[in-house]
């Protein structure tokens, strides 16, 4: 696995461990403000079968977060109005969003912060996509399992 | 940062471990430079079975030549085209004008997902805009493209660095990398440089290269090694293998020195490299002739008339006769197939002769300067003891001798003389330089006969 990929959600996670089929249709907020990089993740999250919703900065990306109730927000830190970790950080501590899984997408080396942020992953820019594809699978896996979890019992 | 090999060692070696991924990157220089060879070689370099190279064509490259040509490069793994390895012409969007090439090209890139992408020629595409502003920002946006994903990229054009500097492709690349050609009279020198490489160190200077069948062949300049501390330095000393010439010398020359045999045509100065070399091969120590003189018909003549075996002597372990034609050499070639054979053959004494032809090669005599002393500097620290012969007429001229770079560069300076006294020939040695040696410096008679020299 490449150094600039890390993983917060369980000991042994690993990208390739898990290959769910993506849940068709699993809707994906991307915060990013560069329209290569947008132009890039919409293509192949499309053509893995995501729905993309596009904004490009970090107000925005609240306030469509709280609308959509999105599985995954990926988002570069460097984004204007609101930065990508105060995003992050803002998801995490609201009832609402704190389900969605942040996916924290960066030209900045920012592991670290990005953990301190409460961010469920990593990446390092340039896009690799399979190594974008394999950690959105991962987290969907993960966020599903949750949903699944908190079902009572006996509904399932 | 991960790095992209390009296919030959020694290019990864001044490049700091390759190009860096994800980086952007010319290839510039003149026709027939290798631009293109490279920029082969660096595809078929990618480890098999992973996302594929992307080879684009243009106009000044098409297709279908560089197919043809690509097929006689030894490297060239033809099975590979097609998977690890494609091919696409720009030749048809080129035509339509700039937005339908950025759209071609993102959309390729988007279809196939390669690793690396070839533009071959990319100047061929600014050749062909007619408005410099719609270049720059095409330029721009191919470069935003290819920075958001993850894919290095090669720019190759034939761009001529020093006087393009303002040109926007090499602005915005990460980085440069010029092949040189330059007409030298009989020879054709090639020469690699380095202009740029953003996040990395690099191998400074220009460093010598050939093309073949097998890709570029690229000869690092060669550069000083640090110096050996104080303890190292071996203390051993050795027989020069010339009868009377030891007990000139402290008992012989120290391991690990050099010595610059200088004299006329005809004093003996390659003779008594030959003694020294076969001294060695006889203690059981492989020796090395550079030669750039005689050639091997000449040199196994030579060791005929002393009445050694030249099929005995002659051959590796023993004495290897490394020849390069003068007209056909470049220096750091040679130290290049030298300092292999030091390390990979334990070879333990080099007969340089002789450095007047290296010296001419060089053509800038202080990199010649700097070239000996790095040299000298790596047989010093494997041990090896050398003998370096300098052609001239320096008996009445030692001032001139010993003010020379090369000489102040050597250890130790044997002088070899001749002269008429009674319509006789007369040759005589001196010993006017021996570093950590007390020595004699007395002009003593240096008799050749038939059995070899000897010093009286």
């Amino acid at each position: 696995m490449r150094d600039q990929c890390f993983w917060m959600l369980g000991a042994a996670a690993s990208l390739w461990e898990h290959v769910p089929s993506p849940s068709q249709g699993a809707m994906i907020l991307v915060v990013e403000r560069d329209p290569h990089v947008q132009m890039l993740e919409r293509y192949f999250l499309e053509q893995a079968g995501y729905s993309v919703e596009l904004v490009d900065n970090g107000r925005a990306a609240l306030a469509r977060a709280r609308e959509l109730r999105p599985c995954i927000l990926i988002s570069e830190i460097l984004v204007p109005e609101l930065d990508g970790l105060a995003v992050c950080r803002a998801i995490k501590a609201t009832q609402e969003t704190r389900h969605i899984a942040v996916l924290i997408f960066s030209i900045l080396s920012a592991e670290g912060r990005a953990r301190e942020a409460g961010a469920d992953a990593f990446l390092r820019k340039p896009l690799d996509d399979a190594l974008l594809i394999g950690s959105v699978e991962t987290l969907l896996h993960r966020y599903e399992k949750a949903e699944e979890d908190e079902r009572p019992s006996g509904t399932r | 940062m991960e790095r992209v090999s390009t296919g030959n060692r020694q290019l990864d070696e001044i490049l700091g471990g390759g190009f860096l991924r994800g980086s952007i990157n010319v290839i510039a220089g003149r026709p027939g430079a290798g631009k293109t060879m490279l920029a082969e070689q660096l595809a078929f370099a990618v480890v098999p079975g992973g996302r594929p190279v992307l080879y684009l064509t243009t106009l000044s490259e098409p297709l279908a030549k560089v197919l043809t040509y690509l097929q006689h490069l030894d490297f060239a793994e033809i099975d590979r085209v097609g998977r690890d390895l494609l091919f696409e012409s720009l030749a048809e969007p080129l035509a339509e004008g700039p937005e339908a090439l950025i759209e071609r090209v993102r959309a390729l890139m988007l279809k196939h997902r390669p690793q690396v992408m070839i533009i071959d020629s990319f100047k061929a595409i600014a050749d062909l805009m007619a408005d410099v502003r719609v270049w720059r920002r095409t330029v721009f946006d191919l470069a935003a493209t290819f920075s958001a994903y993850d894919v290095t990229v090669f720019w190759i054009g034939e761009y001529l660095v020093r006087t393009a500097q303002g040109l926007i492709e090499l602005a915005v690349a990460d980085g440069i990398l010029e092949l040189q050609r330059e007409d030298s009279g009989s020879r054709d020198d090639r020469f690699l440089q380095v202009a740029k490489l953003r996040g990395s160190g690099f191998a400074d200077g220009r460093h010598a290269y050939r093309l073949g069948a097998a890709g570029l062949e690229v000869f690092p300049r060669l550069r000083t090694p640090s110096p050996p501390r104080p303890g190292e330095l071996p203390t051993e000393r050795l027989s020069p293998g010339v009868a009377g010439l030891d007990a000139m010398i402290e008992g012989g020359l120290l391991r690990g020195t050099s010595t610059l045999v200088a004299g006329p045509s005809g004093s003996g100065k390659t003779l008594i490299g030959l003694h020294f070399l076969r001294e060695g091969a006889r203690c059981g120590e492989p020796g090395l002739l550079v030669g750039l003189q005689e050639s091997p018909g000449q040199l196994s003549r030579m060791v005929e008339s002393l009445g050694w075996s030249a099929g005995e002597l002659l051959r590796p372990g023993r004495i290897e006769f490394l020849y390069n034609s003068p007209v056909e050499l470049h220096i750091d070639a040679i130290a290049e197939q030298v300092l292999r054979r030091v390390e990979q053959q334990a070879v333990r004494r080099v007969l340089v002769d002789s450095l007047g032809d290296l010296e001419l090669a060089a053509g800038d005599w202080r990199r010649f300067a700097d070239y000996i002393y790095a040299l000298t500097q790596h047989f010093m620290r494997h041990g090896v003891t050398a003998f370096l012969t300098l052609e001239g007429n320096l008996t009445r001229d030692q001032e001139v001798l010993t003010r020379r770079p090369i000489s102040q560069t050597s250890d130790n300076t044997l002088l070899l003389a001749m002269e008429l006294a009674d319509e006789e020939l007369v040759r005589t040695l001196r010993v006017i330089k021996a570093r950590g040696s007390t020595h004699e410096g007395r002009r003593r008679p240096l008799r050749i006969t038939a059995q070899g020299a000897t010093v009286v």
